[in-house]
């Protein structure tokens, strides 16, 4: 994105001021600048709460009418992606990129211990005990990740749709949040985790499964490209690699087959992080600037440096998996065909609720409830209050 | 008609008019050119100086203007703050601590900083200063600042209480608003030193050439340049920002630093702005000058080497005489004008000469039809006359009488009839016989005749009336001068391509400066020699039809022999 932010400034001589920051900071410097009159121009993170108060504050500008009176430019969008980022029937901002969550599995070491790709969530925990007792990790994942996408997977394959579009109900978040926490206690019993799973990160983790000391590890679509980058010598075979679903309980899904009546899996998508939003004040001060930026931005070549470098799904028709020709490893042809096989998909679960929140009440207390230190229910009680609280209540 | 007669006549008047045009006008058109073009290369050269000086002004300026407005963000990235005011929770202990710690270490670590005021909902107010003056709200009339920023609503609100010289400070107020419902929650106040701005402008100052002022949003001076300047004086002045204007003995140019909207006011000094200019025109006009004047001289040599030589020739044309012959005073130049100059000087010399030779052919010719005049009067009588006596002697058996009149009758014939200009030599000769015959009667055979004629050239065809003339000449000279015996020898050979005809006569001879005389006018256009038209006649008419290496040559020794060369060229002749 640097480098994207780079050539433009080059080639248009003018200066571009970028604050990239993760996590938490980065949420509370968003809503800090709006809040004292330091509007950015441009903000480029995932919609969801957050980006919706913006906009219904009348902080941020709707895109409609810019996007669809240049057929040129909304016609180089895949447009059930552009349709993502809708408001009051209007788009208020252009995707980059989607992502999917899901479950990728090393299939020599499931092999090896003579094991499947588990379909429901007790052959996931029997999968970890037999993996455990073969002295290898069966998940890799770190408590340190604020994305909890293993959090946020399992949710996902509790919830499904309905309950996550409408995941809130009275600054309460809805059961598949509270069940989800259960589901990652009982595969710490299981011993699915790292042993120093609080002290290790989202890169740690990865790097665990890249070097093949886990099974499985739950990450975004885009992992398949970092996979590919990380060895062409070791991770080109066929069947090396599966990607799939996170498993639900036998229960649940038994349950949801008979209400949808048909064999639907959720699985959490959305619009990732690189999406564009833009200021109120900036689209009134420097609109023609701002649209030709985003322009560029969006642009076939931008969607191509960043399908390279950052493997996304990109929302530019031509480079969709959907239409994507000639995919670069083996990796990427098997995500392509679990991206096709979705048959559910569900909002990510921590778009629904104020990501200040979920930073500060969720993610930072996730190690304790899983181990038990920190009742979730509590935990629950409190992340509503704040919500409750910044609503005005 | 005003053109047509404005209108040059002479090549002279004409270089000297395209010269005008091609140096008046262009200088004119240059110099005013490049007055216009300097002047605005100047002028925006200064632009862009002014231009690069407010860039970097301006980013000094936001640069101090970030520096303490992003002091307000700070305090809100602070969690304890932060949650504070997204939340609505009670400002505890440690959420005042935290505060007071954030304006403290604000003001020690910005120099420029000298007070901070923070107001959170009402009833918690907070100030924070280090120094004695702390702002109050009657002092700076906090209400007033932060009316104005409300209604500046999102953006941060600047004021000063500055003179443009060493009193007064900043002010820069912020609303803060509830990030989730964006209702008011309080307030950010700063109280700014502009010591260290002032100090950064007056660095821009040292040149007389042009000053920097700083005027706020609220029409206050920040920085003076002059302070004898009235603070209300240049804010009487309307005029578009990036424009130069003047303004009594200067030039004014403003700019708006978008972040504060503080105007930079660029004053600019006329003489400075124009010095180059006028060094610059100086040296257009020296060099106009310069060109001027080596073209005006290119132009008189154009003319005096062209125009001038042109113009005599014009002029020697219009005024010659064809008496005359021209001399070209040109004649070693290789040029067009030396061509003309000697090819007309040439044309003239053979004008005069043509002139001449047919001055003289017409005289000649006029003498020929004289005599042709002459020899025809009553041939028919004459004819008539002989015939009737050659028949009366032929009766009267009278045979002499007979062939002498038969002998005239002849030579009357051949001269009138023959009207060919070619004959054989062997009609020539015979038409000499009868001529010869007469004067042998005449004569009392005291005439007598050699003839030694080759073969191959008796039917060589020569022109007529060629031999009998010089045949008359030698009895004239040879028979009629002298008592005793006359002797003529008519001999005829080919010699190559020529055919040589000689008649040679022993009668009185010629003397040697005579024959010399002779000789010479028969190489040149002598109308007659000694009164004998008949040897020049024939002389002429060889060299004419031949060439100037045919004709007669006479070679004689006195009282001893004269002989005539006749020289024709053999050719064919289609008629004779």
């Amino acid at each position: 994105m640097y480098e994207l932010f780079n050539n433009y400034s080059n080639e248009n001589h003018i200066q571009i001021t970028c604050d990239s920051l993760y996590g938490n900071d980065f949420y509370l410097k968003l809503q800090a600048d709006f809040s004292i009159g330091h509007d950015p121009d441009i903000v480029i993170t995932a919609p969801g709460y957050n980006i919706n108060y913006l906009y219904d504050a009348d902080k941020l500008a709707s895109l409609h009418k810019d996007i669809l009176n240049d057929t040129s430019w909304s016609n180089n969008f895949d447009e059930s992606i552009l349709y993502t980022t809708k408001r009051n029937n209007k788009i208020y901002g252009i995707p980059m990129g989607m992502e999917y969550l899901a479950l990728y599995s090393n299939n020599e070491l499931l092999s090896k211990c003579g094991l499947d790709v588990p379909q429901s969530f007790n052959e996931l925990l029997f999968a970890c005990d037999v993996l455990k007792q073969n002295g290898i990790t069966p998940i890799a994942f770190g408590a340190l990740d604020s994305d909890m996408l293993l959090y946020q997977a399992i949710t996902a394959s509790l919830g499904g749709y309905m309950e996550l579009t409408n995941a809130i109900y009275k600054s309460e978040l809805t059961p598949p949040y509270a069940l989800a926490f259960e589901r990652m206690q009982s595969l710490y019993q299981a011993g699915a985790y790292p042993t120093d799973f609080e002290s290790i990160g989202r890169l740690e983790s990865q790097q665990m499964f890249l070097e093949a000391k886990a099974a499985f590890i739950v990450e975004s679509s885009s992992f398949a490209n970092t996979i590919a980058n990380f060895s062409t010598e070791n991770y080109f075979s066929d069947g090396k690699f599966s990607i799939s679903a996170f498993p639900t309980s036998e229960n649940v899904q038994k349950a949801r087959n008979e209400f949808y009546k048909s064999n639907l899996i959720p699985v959490p998508y959305g619009v990732d992080n690189m999406t564009i939003h833009v200021s109120k004040t900036a689209y009134e001060t420097k609109h023609d600037e701002i649209i030709r930026l985003i322009k560029y931005l969006t642009s076939k070549d931008s969607a191509k440096l960043l399908t390279k470098e950052r493997g996304d799904i990109s929302s530019v028709k031509s480079l969709s998996s959907k239409t994507s020709s000639a995919p670069t490893s083996n990796i990427i042809v098997e995500r392509n065909l679990f991206i096709g096989k979705c048959t559910e998909i569900t909002p990510m679960p921590d778009t629904a609720i104020d990501k200040y929140v979920w930073y500060s009440c969720i993610s930072s207390n996730l190690a304790n409830i899983i181990t038990g230190r920190t009742d979730a229910s509590d935990v629950l009680s409190n992340t509503s209050a704040l919500l409750d609280a910044a609503r005005g209540g | 008609m005003v053109f047509s007669k404005l209108r040059p006549q002479s090549i002279k008047d004409k270089i000297r008019s395209i010269s005008i045009l091609q140096i008046i006008l262009p200088i004119i058109i240059i110099g005013i050119l490049s007055f216009v073009i300097s002047n605005n290369i100047i002028r925006n050269q200064a632009l862009l100086r002014t231009k690069q000086t407010f860039n970097y002004v301006s980013e000094q300026v936001t640069a101090y203007t970030d520096a303490i407005s992003g002091n307000a963000q700070k305090i809100l990235y602070d969690r304890d703050v932060y949650e504070t005011i997204a939340f609505g929770l009670p400002i505890d202990d440690k959420t005042s601590e935290s505060i007071h710690n954030l304006l403290q270490q604000m003001v020690t670590s910005d120099t420029n900083i000298e007070a901070v005021s923070f107001t959170i909902r009402d009833e918690n107010f907070r100030t924070v200063s280090k120094k004695i003056n702390i702002p109050s709200a009657q002092s700076v009339g906090y209400s007033d600042i932060l009316k104005k920023a409300r209604k500046n609503e999102n953006s941060v609100y600047w004021y000063t209480d500055m003179d443009g010289e060493n009193s007064g400070s900043i002010y820069v107020a912020k609303i803060l608003y509830n990030p989730y419902t964006y209702e008011e929650i309080g307030n950010i106040v700063f109280q700014a030193s502009g010591v260290s701005l002032m100090n950064m402008i007056i660095k821009y100052n040292t040149s007389s050439d042009s000053k920097i002022d700083i005027i706020s949003n609220n029409d206050r001076y920040i920085y003076k340049a002059d302070p004898t300047v009235r603070d209300d004086e240049l804010y009487e002045l309307s005029f578009n920002e990036n424009e130069l204007i003047k303004h009594n003995n200067s030039y004014l140019i403003y700019h708006t630093i978008p972040s504060v909207n503080w105007r930079i006011l660029c004053t600019l000094s006329s003489r400075s702005l124009f010095e180059t200019s006028v060094w610059l025109m100086l040296c257009i006009f020296l060099l106009c000058l310069i060109s001027a004047t080596a073209l005006v001289l290119f132009t008189k040599y154009i003319n005096n080497n062209i125009s001038s030589p042109l113009s005599e020739l014009a002029k020697q044309i219009q005024t010659w005489d064809e008496d005359k012959v021209f001399r070209s005073p040109y004649k070693h130049r290789k040029d067009e004008i030396g061509v003309l100059y000697n090819s007309f000087s040439l044309m003239t010399r053979r004008i005069g000469l043509l002139i001449k030779q047919n001055y003289r052919n017409k005289l000649l010719q006029k003498d020929i039809e004289l005599k042709m005049l002459q020899s025809q009067i009553t041939p028919h009588f004459m004819f008539n006359a002989l015939s009737a006596i050659n028949n009366m002697a032929i009766l009267n058996n009278m045979d002499d009488i007979s062939k002498m009149v038969t002998a005239l009758s002849d030579t009357l014939n051949n001269r009138i009839s023959r009207n060919g200009r070619y004959v054989t030599l062997n009609d020539e000769l015979s038409a000499s016989d009868s001529y010869i015959y007469i004067q042998q009667v005449r004569f009392s055979n005291r005439l007598e005749i050699e003839k030694n004629i080759s073969e191959n050239a008796r039917n060589i065809p020569i022109p007529n009336l060629t031999i009998q003339p010089i045949v008359e000449n030698a009895v004239k000279y040879g028979l009629e001068a002298t008592d005793r015996k006359c002797i003529i020898k008519i001999n005829a050979y080919i010699d190559d391509d020529d055919l040589i005809v000689t008649v040679s006569d022993n009668g009185t001879g010629i003397e040697k400066d005579r024959l010399e005389r002779i000789n010479t006018a028969l190489k040149t256009d002598a109308l007659s020699i000694d009164g004998s038209i008949g040897l020049v006649n024939v002389n002429k008419r060889l060299m004419l039809l031949y060439g100037s290496d045919y004709g007669i040559t006479i070679d004689s020794e006195p009282n001893k022999f004269t002989t005539v060369t006749l020289k024709y060229k053999i050719q064919d002749v289609k008629q004779y």
